[in-house]
């Protein structure tokens, strides 16, 4: 299979925190086929897709949780594997709810961590408990759904983690409290060795923070890029039908998807041609006709979902 | 998305940690007046009952550090011995531009260093800090950052940080000077095969420049 | 792994305040019908019902998947589960004990036969138990509390109506010793037996 690379401006190759290769798990109604995902260190890469892509799936299988059919996961360079529990030291999770029982409090959360993780600093997660408002005595079953987020991400970062990753923690969650969330991420990738690895289906928010995009489409991994780049190679042309037929002969550029509606459509295209992917400027020779917009990632990925269905 | 970058004053000993300045401006939100406003009253009693809310509920809280490497690494550190300012540099991103959010970094930083405001030899922000405060991708900070170092407006030294070259204020314009003419006698050119007259060209001369300055002008 | 076992306690402490009174209602029972046998059958019963629990609330709540993600090999996660079900075992029989002392003491009872019931009290609970797990780990806590039900319960059902009807048959105290100094054995190789095929079952598993 060939492989996703990443396209970079950056010189030299960054050493690879997380790297999966070929990652292939079969269910009986569902496979994730083949996945290639290299992440630097010190970013951000967001995974998107929609319910079902098998975006869990995928960080079932680099947690270790789920036996892959094929491929190959390394972590910090070494390879995954049952005998060598010890890398997942340096590993921060947050998952889509706190899976620690209800009878818990945020006190007990500690303890129990601190007899789990050689790494633990008592000192940072009493800090982080401080910072957001959580008392240590409230038992979990007593937790909103925003506090229940925030306890996992101080247990993630209290033991001095170098990759963190979270499996939609924005999900349900108020616009105050996702920002918060990102303002620490941003926070924990001041480290240049520290990277985060984000699954939402709330694409805004990755639209914020991320470095790299990648989005899975069931099962498969339809891109991996960097989101500036997404979102400096794509635009929307809206115009009638005609209008955006005649365009097709001209430039260079090559329609992705459209959409048609009674008065009129709208496409999305990827521009090539600049080898320095500076398109600033494109359009203006288009004249006054058609519409020219820059999408968001959100209406990238729907174009790209609907094209692939 | 806006972004304010204040230069923080550093000593050698905390080098491991970006001291952040008191954010009040950042951490407040304006809400709006509070309770029903009589739109009779004089503006200046409605602007008392405005309240900014701090996000941040505990006084006392300060910003946790991240878990910075202390031992000295090839890869870049924060900037040391930064000068306090009296003004901070100011660098702000459209989202709504057309321009690359790394170009709105670089002709900002090119503008500040043409201008005279940031002089020879003064540390620029390190990338992530940059990334950070302007919450964008630390892709497109180091792209700016290389860029600006390929034109040589800014010197990248292993460890040590980012820097303003101590190359002359006029060479640079001299040498942006050289590179606009280039661009306009390809302009000249164009013009003179399709027969446009000097002064139709003068005129999309002067609506471009005003169009950008406007766009400029955030 | 020692957060492990302080997990499986927090999990366990909302329980004590129903075993106490469940423990209460049967010190009273065997008061009134003057029969320690439904006490200590109780006893193992608890005994077993927290081994269910524990498989129960690590799927509720989900908490494999949480762990499973951490510097906790899948042997001591299960090593985690055995010891603190065995330790368990042995706190509820040493609680046991006074009890059945007690009441052996009012109603002037054989020693030897208070001994025995609480090892055998012990000894049940501590098989039932290394025979469900690696059960649970093979095909989910639900269906195993089914074969649970059909097997256990059964066998238990029926010494009983035997003890109403014909009362407990005669044991020679050859025998007794014979089964007490075989039990600690049996259990041993059971142990050995459970414990790595728990590991083995667990480590191929999809958390």
């Amino acid at each position: 299979m060939e492989e996703q690379k990443i396209k970079s401006y950056e010189t030299g190759t960054p050493d690879a925190i997380l790297e999966i290769r070929n990652l292939t798990k079969h269910y009986p109604d569902f496979t994730l086929d083949h996945i290639n995902l290299t992440l630097p260190s010190g970013c951000i890469m967001g995974v998107m897709g929609e319910n079902g892509a098998g975006k869990s799936t995928a960080i079932k299988a680099v947690l270790g949780l789920i036996h892959p059919d094929e491929g190959e996961i390394k972590m910090f360079g070494s390879p995954l594997s049952e005998a060598n529990p010890s890398l997942k030291e340096k590993l921060g999770l947050v998952l889509d709810g706190l899976n620690l029982p209800a009878a818990m409090n945020a006190g007990q959360a500690g303890r129990m961590m601190a007899g789990l993780y050689k790494s633990w600093d008592a000192s940072r997660y009493t800090e982080y408990l401080t910072r957001f408002s959580i008392n240590p005595q409230k038992k979990i079953q007593d937790y909103s759904r925003g506090m229940r987020m925030k306890l996992s991400l101080a247990i993630a970062l209290s033991h001095r983690a170098r990759l963190l990753i979270l499996d939609e923690p924005t999900s349900g969650l108020d616009p105050m409290i996702r920002e918060e969330i990102l303002d620490i991420l941003r926070e924990f990738i001041l480290d240049e060795d520290c990277s985060v690895l984000i699954s939402s289906h709330i694409i805004s928010d990755l639209e914020k923070t991320a470095d790299y995009a990648a989005f899975l489409h069931k099962g498969k991994l339809v891109l991996c890029e960097e989101k500036d780049r997404l979102l400096e190679e794509y635009r929307i042309l809206k115009g009638s039908r005609e209008e955006l037929q005649r365009l097709d002969e001209k430039l260079t550029f090559t329609i992705v998807g459209t959409r048609e509606n009674s008065f009129g459509a709208e496409a999305l295209i990827h521009l090539t041609g600049r080898p320095d992917g500076n398109y600033t400027g494109f359009g203006r020779e288009l004249g006054e006709t058609v519409t020219i917009e820059q999408p968001s990632l959100e209406q990238i990925l729907l174009y790209l979902a609907s094209e692939r269905s | 998305m806006l972004g304010f970058l204040h230069f923080a004053g550093i000593s050698a000993d905390t080098l491991s940690a970006p001291q952040l300045p008191a954010r009040d401006f950042q951490d407040s939100v304006f809400i709006g007046p509070i309770g029903p406003v009589d739109p009779t009253e004089p503006i200046q009693k409605i602007r008392k009952t405005w309240k900014t809310r701090k996000i941040q509920k505990s006084a006392a809280y300060e910003p946790i550090t991240p878990y910075i490497r202390r031992s000295p690494s090839p890869k870049q550190h924060h900037p040391i011995d930064r000068q306090e300012r009296s003004e901070p540099m100011k660098i702000i991103i459209s989202n709504s531009s057309e321009k690359p959010i790394y170009e709105q970094i670089v002709t900002q930083i090119k503008n500040a260093i043409l201008s005279g405001e940031l002089a020879a030899g003064d540390p620029l922000p390190s990338l992530r800090f940059l990334a950070k405060e302007l919450r964008v991708s630390i892709i497109s900070t180091k792209r700016a950052y290389e860029e600006l170092e390929k034109e040589g407006y800014i010197e990248s030294i292993q460890g040590k940080g980012s820097f303003v070259t101590g190359r002359n204020r006029e060479l640079m314009r001299e040498e942006q000077f050289r590179k606009i003419e280039a661009c306009l006698s390809s302009a000249v050119e164009m013009a003179q095969i399709s027969e446009i007259s000097l002064r139709e060209l003068i005129e999309v001369l002067e609506t471009l420049y005003e169009d950008t300055e406007s766009k400029t002008d955030v | 792994m020692k957060g492990l076992l302080y997990k499986e306690y927090v999990m366990l402490k909302p329980q004590l305040k129903s075993w106490l009174s469940i423990l209460v209602f049967f010190i009273v029972y065997t008061a009134i019908f003057q029969n320690v046998f439904m006490l200590l059958m109780m006893v193992s019963l608890l005994g077993l019902m927290n081994c269910f629990n524990s498989f129960h609330y690590d799927k509720l709540y989900r908490c494999d998947e949480y762990i499973g993600a951490m510097p906790v090999s899948r042997m001591q996660m299960v090593l985690a589960k055995y010891i603190f079900t065995i330790l368990l075992d042995w706190l509820l029989a040493a609680a046991a004990f006074p009890l059945a002392a007690g009441y052996t003491a009012l109603t002037g009872g054989s020693f030897a036969e208070l001994l025995v019931s609480v090892c055998a009290v012990l000894c049940v609970m501590l098989f039932m138990q290394l025979v469900m797990i690696p059960l649970i780990y093979a095909i989910g806590i639900d269906r195993a509390r089914y074969v649970n039900m059909i097997l256990w319960i059964a066998p238990w059902a029926l010494i009983l109506l035997k003890a109403k009807s014909s009362g407990l048959p005669s044991v020679s105290e050859e025998m007794i010793l014979r089964i007490l100094l075989l039990s600690p054995v049996l259990l041993l190789i059971l142990c050995a037996v459970s414990l790595p095929l728990s590991v083995y079952i667990f480590r191929r598993k999809d958390i």
